[in-house]
């Protein structure tokens, strides 16, 4: 009896009190992953903001001629699409956010954002940064929101998670 | 007897063991980790340095370039009997008068003034102070005979700036014509006495979490410099 005592495996009680300390362990980790492909989502969108102002910068010292970040926001639902423009109208670059991105604007002075204006020489000349007036484009996505910040006419953008 | 013995090589760890070992590893672990961070402390002030740097030098590029429009340059020394207003903690680095190309006007020309200020609120900005460029609204009519004997405006409300740069710190010193050297004159500029040439420092600061200066004097030695002319 005793030489098999240490081959006699697992009791009833044993499993049972495993298996629920591992329910409960998981239940209590569960809640941190569901927002995870969300916010990630979400930090994607705004670093596709980011890349497309320093782009829009890129490729007007580049170019030396005037550039324009076009961002189109739709009706609630739809992909908000944003394209960078030369003075004529040609499109040299043109994506579109994940449709469950909510997206708003301000210029800082009280009105939305539709455009982002470089001259020639990658400077920023609309919307006006003033120190005291930040443009942003706001991005949510179900209670998440991140704020992409225009913070210098030389193109220095900030991502915030207000 | 035999038996015995090899049953008790066969059952594993004790209690005791493996507490001992557990605590073992986690004091090594703990003093792993305080080695680690400070290593990862030193390489991202050497990096903060490195993109500071790297943003410092556009701002530079772009007070060049509009430099090279202006006639003659003001530099710090210039503007002590000038009226800055608009923001708090204005602190002058270039200013020119530069022709407007608005106009068919040849003798009109605009003010435009590089300054520091300090940093209205600690989310968007770093360090203690802002750089900004401030364009006068109105014309100024110069003639070619006046532009050498024209002062700076008395009075310049910038509250209409653009922000150019974060990241730095003020300025220590006055007038910097005497001492035209990095450690007295940062975030500042030296003209030399033709006006037509002068050079431009910026000294920016690694800040710590809260987005202040930090106060490692290693972190605070960055300097930028450019040697900038008016060529019109």
């Amino acid at each position: 009896m005793r030489n098999h005592r240490g081959y006699r495996g697992f009791t009833v009680i044993e499993l049972l009190v495993t298996i629920s300390m591992i329910g409960l362990f998981a239940s209590l980790a569960l809640p941190s992953f569901a927002g995870l492909y969300g916010r990630q989502q979400l930090n994607q969108a705004a670093s596709q903001i980011e890349n497309a102002v320093l782009r829009g910068r890129t490729l007007a010292l580049a170019k030396n001629q005037a550039m324009t970040l076009n961002i189109t926001i739709p009706t609630a639902g739809q992909s908000t699409t944003y394209q960078i423009v030369t003075a004529a109208n040609a499109i040299l670059s043109s994506d579109t956010l994940p449709s469950q991105v909510a997206v708003s604007t301000s210029n800082g002075a009280g009105s939305t954002l539709t455009s982002i204006q470089f001259n020639a020489r990658g400077v920023i000349t609309t919307p006006a940064i003033t120190a005291t007036a930040i443009p942003m484009v706001t991005l949510t996505q179900n209670s998440n929101t991140r704020q992409v910040r225009l913070l210098s006419v030389l193109g220095k953008v900030k991502v915030v998670t207000p | 007897m035999m038996n015995m013995i090899h049953k008790r090589n066969r059952r594993g760890f004790t209690l005791v063991e493996l507490l001992v070992s557990a605590s073992i590893s986690v004091i090594i672990g703990a003093a792993m980790s305080f080695a680690i961070s400070k290593v990862g402390g030193q390489a991202s002030g050497g990096s903060q340095a490195t993109a500071l740097s790297q943003e410092l030098k556009p701002s530079l590029d772009f007070i060049s370039d509009e430099v090279q429009q202006a006639s003659r340059l003001y530099g710090l020394g210039d503007f002590t009997s000038a009226t800055l207003s608009g923001a708090t903690g204005v602190q002058p680095v270039i200013g020119f008068y530069a022709p407007d190309v608005s106009t068919a006007t040849t003798d009109d020309y605009k003010f435009m003034l590089f300054y520091l200020a300090d940093r209205p609120d600690s989310i968007n900005y770093n360090g203690p102070k802002v750089l900004s460029y401030y364009q006068d609204s109105t014309n100024t009519t110069i003639t070619a005979a006046n532009l050498p004997t024209q002062a700076v405006p008395t009075a310049i409300n910038v509250s209409t700036g653009r922000v150019l740069a974060d990241n730095l710190v003020a300025q220590t010193t006055t007038n910097c014509l005497t001492s035209q050297n990095t450690t007295n004159c940062i975030n500042t500029s030296v003209v030399d006495t033709t006006k037509k040439t002068g050079i431009v420092y910026l000294k920016g600061t690694t800040t710590n979490m809260a987005g202040q200066q930090s106060l490692k004097t290693a972190d605070q030695s960055l300097v930028v410099q450019t040697r900038i002319t008016a060529r019109n």
